[in-house]
């Protein structure tokens, strides 16, 4: 049996985590670090750099530098998400072909999934050195707000990576199976995460017979961290304003100076209970004067300035309790997940909404990660009695007349399951329907999300409203949605499964697919030229170590000169190789050194 | 072989079950006399529905099976021989013990069980049983808990049964046909789960279920009531007697209380198929099997078809009658025979020994003859009693139950005492007109129910059921033509059966002969069966009425071309 990998791909960091044992273990990367830099970067001499490596020659490097790609994957050129990118990252963001988003770095334009799948690759190769085998199969986790396109370009980066993501599932589901696994009991449980960006509140079932299963999703994908730091630069910026008149706004460094200070302070008040801001020469006055900005942050202020942000999340939690049925004491368990959870504020406010103290039982960077390996194991390995019963994300329907959006499934239906409804034709004599498969929550079509389309033609000529068309949606459990309308009259059938776009064509993502495998065929070579070189450096080193003994011992010999001349000659031929860095040549030298080196222990040995 | 009968052993727990009327009348069968498929012949039901029935009962400890009386002797010959060849006793097990619950149940082929797929045999027969199932039970059955269950235990129930069909447990396997089939039952039991696992949906839920139920408690009540071992249960055999109780018993109780049910029957009766082999006594050892090749139903009025006249019944005067009125003929000589079993245990007489040659019974050492003689003079003598108690009294004595329980406002048991009533003097106006009477009140009664119903059931798109529940509302509320139209617009959104629905939407226009809607209505449903003239007319006399209504305006400018 395949073993079937977790991987949390997240914004700025990912984590790896896999099965053994039966239990769901963490895999730490050669550093020793449970957590890798969702980064990528490529050096002066074209060489790839992925994680820790990537982050270190970040500030040295920033435009061929990519972080939080994954605040871009999937989505489209014209995206307000990427407009803001673009404003913020000093990695330069292009258009694709096909509307997608592009990252050039150097020379070389790469697709975000490309980028990703090179921190996937990364990954695997982690978890690969840790099990001594290959790994094929992953499940990956996505913030549960992820539309199917998100979805898609996700899996086709793990495609790229040369893995096989035979599941994606959300972060906060992830984070609850991680937290119930293995316990042996029933709970509704809501996972409350608030990431950087977003806010996302899950409620789960668990129970002993080893189901888990999904109540509802719900969440805000503007509110996270980062609405929270803009709190503290506005009122930075609006204090610097009244003691200087001038507007830091207007000048670019001193923003991302503002934004880096305002990120560490909001961190540190989660520990402390004041902190201070000290950005000196952050401008200059009109008079060519520098200026600094000192300012001491309270806790106390920073909750004045973000109870708003706090109330927000909680006011969701309630709707979706109130939608899913759900009183607060229904719910026995709260897990938090995400950075900001470590506010105490909000841990307060959660505390407040459920009438119970957040469980602190789980580690936030690692649970995810755990979570996505046990999925893995349940859907592979028969021995795993236990089974996820996952919703869907959001709303798919169609396009009806007045650009309106018809909803087919809801948000929040348990999967596998189908839905169909009937429309009518609205011109007189139409022949033909154009079915535009949307998956989002807004009511207008225009601001939902196109999946696919497809026209059902040869219906009866009859006036509007005469032709009756049934249409069916359809959800398996691996999230694959399929529509069928079907002219209900004639019987006349068209189907599609509706294959979300990532942007990328089938052609580009085997080309890329095969340049990834090169580029770890090559890498693995690196790595062998790597090992000999430096066991020819240690045999070396210890081979001249042992050369005075060797030649007392046997160098008043005819024959014992001749074989320490030849010994000389095998090291002189591997320093020269070794200088000259060839990979392959130098495997053989290694041999020569390693006989060398067994005959000069003997000798010496002997005497 | 000789099955085991079922036997009520705790009428009063009746009422707990989750029981629509159509199993309320299959339950008031059980007598611990008949066997399951007599109880289907005698109710007019199918065989597989009476086996469900009986196996939830015996399920929930209402019911258990008892060892059969046996049956009275009676002629093997087919029809065509009866004449050369006067009768011969030939022993005939009849009433096949159902299979326990949780088995196959004869719901499929099971060819489907064999499919190449990698899928556990244990598992596709559970997958299986409940997909065939699946219209015919509520929420509750499907998740097999008990209607008071809580939240935790249904929570349960229904991850049990997701750890079986939903297709991630599967996860990479083949599963072939069975991938769909997990799917439907999957999205099944999430509805029923959703419902049931929501405060304000399972409320909604139970008001629903309640009403349609409670047009049976007063029947289980009926049911359980000490009169039913008494004079209640020998009308009822006397009835069987009568050759004009017989389209009762074909329509499967012609009363409205009765006639609704979760499950319409489905299936039109069976055409009886007089060369069906399989079903002559000589093979009927290997029926259970043949059962399991074939629907239920067409073997049960094969089996009938086939079953000849009893011995001690005066010889039908039709030696080869027609198809049509061999069935009817066939299951009123298997009503004699069971009544006449019913009657010989109710006297308290011991029943007639079986006639099979067992070289132990007393009943070997006698000739086959005599021993025949011997219970067709014990039959007659039973059916000379029974006629005895047969008395214009008992229509009396019905109609007085009829009255009494009206005035307790048991209206479901009046109306079944006055049928009883109507069944025993089928020629008395002033009888008929009672049970009219009481069978209006009990509409009448029942219509706010039924309109909840209905709305729910519409609410929930199962319109073939709403459809049913408004024409009920409709009989309580004579005059009104909302309910009659509304169900003729559900009979269209199901894509029922058209010909009901034109009949409901043409009394509907004829209530108001000014309402443009209900000949809108009947319009649609003429375009929808195709029948053009029809419709336009229907349309016509719409757009005359109301000239602004579009949808009139379209349809008949679409028809006119």
């Amino acid at each position: 049996m395949d073993k079937v990998i977790g991987i949390d791909l997240g914004t700025f960091n990912s984590c790896v985590a896999v099965m053994e044992g039966g239990a769901p273990v963490v895999i730490a990367n050669r550093g020793g670090y449970k957590v890798t830099p969702s980064m990528v970067a490529v050096t002066e001499a074209g060489k790839r750099l992925v994680g820790h490596i990537a982050k270190r020659q970040a500030v040295t490097n920033a435009e061929n530098t990519v972080y939080a790609a994954k605040r871009l994957i999937g989505r489209k050129f014209d995206s307000p998400q990427v407009k803001n990118a673009i404003a913020t990252c000093p990695y330069r963001i292009v258009e694709g072909p096909h509307g997608d988003v592009r990252v050039k770095l150097r020379d070389k334009v790469y697709s975000i999934p490309e980028i990703s799948a090179m921190v996937l690759q990364e990954m695997k190769l982690i978890a690969e050195e840790y099990l001594g085998t290959d790994v094929r199969k992953a499940v990956v986790t996505v913030p549960a707000y992820f539309n199917d396109g998100q979805r898609q370009a996700t899996k086709d980066a793990g495609a790229i990576a040369g893995l096989d993501v035979i599941r994606i599932i959300n972060e906060p589901t992830a984070a609850a199976l991680a937290y119930g696994f293995g316990k042996q009991m029933d709970r509704t449980v809501a996972v409350y995460d608030l990431g950087g960006g977003t806010f996302d509140i899950s409620i789960l079932e668990i129970s002993s017979q080893g189901v888990f299963r999904v109540v509802s999703t719900a969440g805000d994908t503007f509110l996270g961290g980062e609405d929270f730091d803009q709190r503290i630069i506005d009122w930075l910026i609006q204090g610097f304003r009244e003691e200087h008149g001038i507007d830091l706004r207007s000048d670019r460094m001193a923003l991302q100076r503002l934004k880096d200070a305002a990120e560490k302070a909001k961190c540190e008040l989660s520990s402390v209970v004041e902190t201070e801001i000290n950005l000196p020469f952050i401008i200059s006055s009109n008079r060519n004067q520098a200026l600094h900005l000192q300012r001491v942050l309270t806790r106390a202020q920073l909750e004045a300035l973000t109870a708003d942000l706090v109330d927000r999340t909680i006011r969701i939690c309630e709707i979706t309790l109130e939608e899913a049925g759900l009183d607060k004491r229904d719910i026995e368990d709260v897990i938090l997940v995400g950075g900001m959870t470590r506010m105490p504020l909000v841990q307060a406010a959660v505390a407040k909404c459920f009438e119970r103290e957040p469980c602190k039982g789980v580690h936030p960077d690692e649970v995810v990660a755990l979570g996505a390996a046990i999925q893995g194991a349940a859907l592979v390995d028969e021995r795993q009695d236990m089974v996820l019963l996952d919703v869907t994300p959001h709303t798919l329907g169609i396009m009806v007349v007045g650009g309106y959006f018809e909803e087919l499934i809801p948000q929040n239906s348990t999967v596998p399951t189908s839905r169909s409804k009937i429309f009518t034709t609205v011109r007189d004599n139409q022949t033909a329907v154009k079915i535009l498969v949307l998956q989002g929550e807004s009511h207008r079509a225009e601001e939902n999300d196109l999946l696919g389309e497809f026209v059902l033609t040869g219906l009866r000529r009859a006036p509007a409203g005469q032709v009756e068309i049934e249409v069916t949606f359809e959800i398996d459990a691996n999230g694959i949605v399929s529509v069928h309308a079907k002219d209900l009259e004639t019987g006349k059938e068209q189907s599609i499964t509706v294959t979300a776009t990532s942007g990328l064509t089938q052609e580009e993502i085997a080309s890329m697919v095969e340049d990834a495998r090169q580029h770890a065929v090559a890498r693995r070579a690196d790595e062998q030229t790597e090992k000999a070189r430096q066991e020819a450096e240690t045999l070396l080193a210890q081979i001249e170590k042992l050369f005075p003994d060797v030649e007392k011992v046997v160098g008043a010999s005819e024959f014992g000169r001749d074989a320490l001349d030849k010994a000389r000659a095998v090291v002189s031929r591997a320093r020269s190789v070794l200088e000259r860095g060839d990979g392959t040549a130098l495997a053989e030298h290694v041999e020569a050194l390693q006989r060398t080196h067994r005959m000069f222990r003997g000798v010496v040995g002997r005497g | 072989m000789s099955g085991a009968v079922p036997r009520i052993v705790a009428p009063e727990r009746l009422v707990e079950m989750p029981f629509g009327p159509r199993e309320g009348w299959i339950a008031s069968r059980i007598d611990g006399l008949a066997s399951v498929d007599e109880i289907a012949a005698l109710a007019g039901v199918e065989l597989a529905e009476v086996r469900r029935v009986v196996d939830l009962l015996v399920e929930r400890g209402i019911c258990e099976w008892a060892p059969p009386t046996p049956p009275p002797p009676r002629s093997s010959a087919p029809p065509e021989d009866r004449a050369s060849r006067p009768s011969t006793v030939v022993p005939r097990s009849i009433g096949t013990r159902p299979p326990p619950p949780g088995t196959s149940r004869t719901l499929y082929d099971p060819a489907e069980l064999e499919e190449d797929c990698d899928v556990e045999p244990e598992r596709r027969r559970t997958i299986l049983d409940l997909f065939y199932r699946l219209d015919e039970l509520d929420h509750y059955q499907l998740l097999g808990v008990p209607p008071d269950a809580d939240r935790g235990r249904i929570r349960q129930a229904y991850f049990a049964l997701s750890k079986i069909v939903h297709p991630d447990t599967l996860f990479g396997k083949r599963l072939g046909s069975y991938k769909a089939k997990m799917e439907a039952v999957f999205r099944r039991i999430t509805e029923a789960y959703e419902v049931l696992g929501n405060r304000r949906k399972r409320e909604e839920y139970d008001a629903y279920l309640s009403a349609r139920r409670s047009v049976l408690v007063g029947g289980a009540a009926s049911v359980a009531t000490p009169e039913r071992t008494g004079l209640v249960h020998r009308e009822a055999h006397r009835r069987q007697f009568d050759d004009t109780a017989a389209p009762i018993l074909a329509s499967g109780g012609a009363d409205d209380a009765l006639s609704h049910g979760g499950a319409p029957p489905r299936q039109p009766a069976a055409p009886t198929d007089l060369e069906t082999p399989a079903a002559t006594p000589e093979t009927s050892p290997s029926l259970p099997s043949l059962e399991s090749a074939s629907p239920p139903g067409s073997t049960i009025r094969s089996d009938l078809a086939t079953a000849p006249a009893g011995g001690a019944t005066p010889p039908h005067p039709d030696a080869r009658p027609s198809p049509s009125s061999t069935r009817d003929s066939a299951v009123q000589t298997r009503a004699r025979e069971v009544a006449a079993r019913r009657l010989a245990a109710a006297l308290g007489r011991p029943p007639p020994t079986a006639p099979q040659p067992r070289p132990s019974a007393p009943a070997a050492t006698q000739s086959p003859e005599t021993n025949r003689r011997d219970l067709a003079k014990e039959l007659v003598s039973a059916l000379a009693e029974a006629a005895a108690l047969t008395a214009s009294s008992r229509v009396q004595s019905q109609l007085e139950a009829a009255r009494r329980a009206e005035a307790e406002g048991n209206l479901v048991a009046a109306v079944n005492a006055a049928r009883m009533a109507v069944a025993l003097a089928p020629d008395r106006e002033e009888v008929r007109a009672e049970h009219g009477r009481l069978r209006q009140r009990l509409a009448e009664a029942q219509a706010d129910t039924y309109e909840r119903m209905a709305r729910y059931e519409e609410q929930s798109r199962r319109y073939a059921e709403a459809a049913v529940s408004w024409s009920r509302v409709a009989e309580g509320r004579p005059g009104d033509p909302m309910p009659l139209l509304r169900a003729a617009e559900c009979l269209l959104e199901a894509r029922g059966d058209l010909q009901r629905a034109r009949d409901l939407a043409l009394q509907a226009a004829q209530m108001r002969p000014d309402d443009a809607a209900a000949h809108r209505t009947l319009g649609r449903i003429y375009v929808a069966a195709g029948m053009t003239a029809s419709a336009l007319r229907a349309l016509e006399t719409a757009a005359r009425l109301d000239p602004d209504d579009g949808v009139v305006k379209t349809l008949l400018r679409e028809l006119r071309r």
